[in-house]
């Protein structure tokens, strides 16, 4: 029963590790950024979801929309200012410049957030309710069908919208897709807004299930990282299920061989499914 | 005679201080089917970039009696100028109904259906392969997929840069005869090409085209008789 409780919360904590990484893998695979700066997008959304909740008295699930919105307006803004600078360019670049941007998101938040941790409490944080012997948090819960419908609702986007047709024609070829009048610079920095909207509603989920502090961008980024790899770039699902196949095996190192190795696992699993298939770290959207 | 649809005159072009065409003349008639022939390096494919304006040029640049030198590329391509370019580009893990789709994403119009009908009915293959992805097409549907995009576009010139480009004899004949249901769908042709023989098959005139100067012009009846270009293109099986 242990060990069917401890699926259950790998499980659920894997749907809001897919998400954390769903932004990060549809910015790699279109812009060929690998982002390190995802982690401190995460955070960002984590406290602007926090004082929507503090100090607007929003609940946080109406207020992780508006985070979206806010960090949408944000990432836009960013990838049009500063990134379209470098998109395509050499990988050092890119990986240069959004580690910069890491270190100054972190340190700006620092300032303007305090180093304190944050939690975003709502009155239900703390309920649960039993489900044939097993005990399921409601806001685990939520948060788990938020990046499912998240996904989902992703998925939609890039396969059946013309938007969506766009972003990955661009991600397939660039010279036919400007040939046929798409505007790789808008298009690019729409895509790295919805990047960047999927990290702030991950980001507030992760505030309701953990703590909030300014440092938590370097983590965050490095488990994005492992996930867009074992989830492969191509589809938001295989994402999501890299994230619950990533929860589930730190949940049973925590249980068998100690939370401290949790970091140990994830990584050791980065690197089989780079020696088993390396060509999922390349393959494009 | 009526106003040529395309109408170039004295285009001087290249790449920086590099220049590639000299003093370069072309029109395209409503309704023609037109060939620019010439070896590696003669700068075909820089003059569809000219015309494209993807690179800026020098000269007269008309289509359509509007002056496209000013303008930049994106009106080019929505003014009807529309390109298939060297080596299909097609998006490749996207299906033949997708890329298609790319083709028309700037139309807003009604008339999409439509021209998903016209692409149908010119390569019946493509419905076939509607919902198979275009990178596990062979060379000969990928080109089809290409032209087919194109059409998309609702073109009014189509201009097609190597069309025959690694292709068997028998696909290339395929896709010549579909050039000529092209033109009666009203849709004049530029075919950009090395295969000279292929080309003067199907195009009505041709220009002939050395080191980024034309050198031969005429209806292809006559140049097909031009000993030079017999000697230098047509070679002595023909």
């Amino acid at each position: 029963m242990v060990l069917a409780q401890i699926l259950l919360n790998g499980v659920l904590l894997g749907g809001l590790y897919g998400l954390m990484a769903l932004g990060m893998a549809l910015v790699w695979g279109v812009l060929n950024i690998v982002n390190l700066s995802h982690g401190a997008l995460i955070m960002l959304g984590g406290y602007v979801t926090y004082y929507l909740f503090t100090l607007a008295g929003i609940d946080p699930f109406v207020a992780l929309p508006i985070a979206m919105v806010i960090m949408f307006c944000f990432g836009f803004a960013l990838q049009w200012g500063v990134l379209n600078l470098i998109v395509r360019s050499k990988m050092l670049n890119t990986l240069l410049i959004t580690f910069g941007l890491q270190v100054v998101l972190t340190f700006t938040a620092q300032l303007l957030f305090t180093a304190d941790f944050r939690t975003i409490n709502p009155t239900y944080a703390g309920n649960n309710f039993p489900v044939g012997g097993l005990t399921v948090s409601v806001v685990r819960l939520a948060a788990f069908l938020v990046a499912i419908a998240l996904a989902s609702i992703l998925w939609f986007v890039l396969n059946r919208l013309p938007l969506g047709r766009a972003i990955r024609a661009t991600a397939q070829n660039l010279t036919a897709a400007r040939l046929y009048g798409v505007n790789p610079r808008v298009l690019y920095a729409v895509t790295f807004g919805i990047g960047t909207a999927l990290a702030g509603a991950a980001g507030g989920l992760y505030g309701m299930i953990s703590n909030l502090t300014p440092y938590i961008g370097a983590s965050l980024t490095a488990k994005s990282f492992v996930i867009a790899i074992i989830g492969g770039l191509s589809n938001p699902f295989y994402v999501i299920f890299g994230g619950i196949f990533v929860g589930i095996a730190e949940s049973l190192t925590a249980l068998y061989i100690g939370p401290t190795y949790t970091d140990v696992i994830s990584f050791g699993l980065l690197v089989v499914v780079l020696v088993v298939r390396p060509s999922r770290a390349v393959r494009a959207a | 005679m009526s106003e040529p649809l395309l109408n170039i005159q004295g285009m001087n072009a290249g790449y920086g201080p590099v220049p590639v065409l000299f003093d370069l003349t072309l029109s395209v008639m409503p309704g023609e089917i037109v060939a620019m022939v010439g070896s590696n390096g003669a700068g075909k494919t820089t003059l569809l970039r000219a015309i494209s304006r993807i690179i800026p040029a020098q000269g007269t640049l008309r289509f359509n009696g509007e002056d496209l030198a000013p303008l930049p590329p994106e009106a080019a391509f929505t003014r009807g100028l529309v390109q298939v370019p060297e080596g299909r580009q097609l998006f490749p893990r996207m299906t033949v109904e997708e890329n298609l789709l790319m083709g028309a994403h700037l139309r807003r119009d009604k008339g999409v259906e439509a021209s998903f009908e016209q692409v149908y009915t010119l390569f019946p293959k493509l419905k076939e392969r509607r919902r198979q992805l275009a990178g596990n097409m062979s060379g000969g549907e990928q080109q089809m997929c290409a032209m087919g995009r194109a059409l998309m576009a609702n073109p009014k010139l189509l201009m097609i840069d190597e069309m025959s480009l690694g292709l068997a004899p028998v696909i290339v004949d395929q896709l010549l005869a579909i050039l000529n249901d092209i033109r009666a769908e009203g849709i004049p042709v530029l075919l950009v090409e090395q295969d000279v023989f292929a080309a003067f098959s199907v195009a009505d005139r041709a220009y002939v085209m050395e080191t980024g100067r034309v050198v031969r012009e005429g209806p292809v009846s006559e140049l097909q008789n031009d000993q030079s270009v017999i000697d230098a293109y047509l070679g002595a099986a023909h």
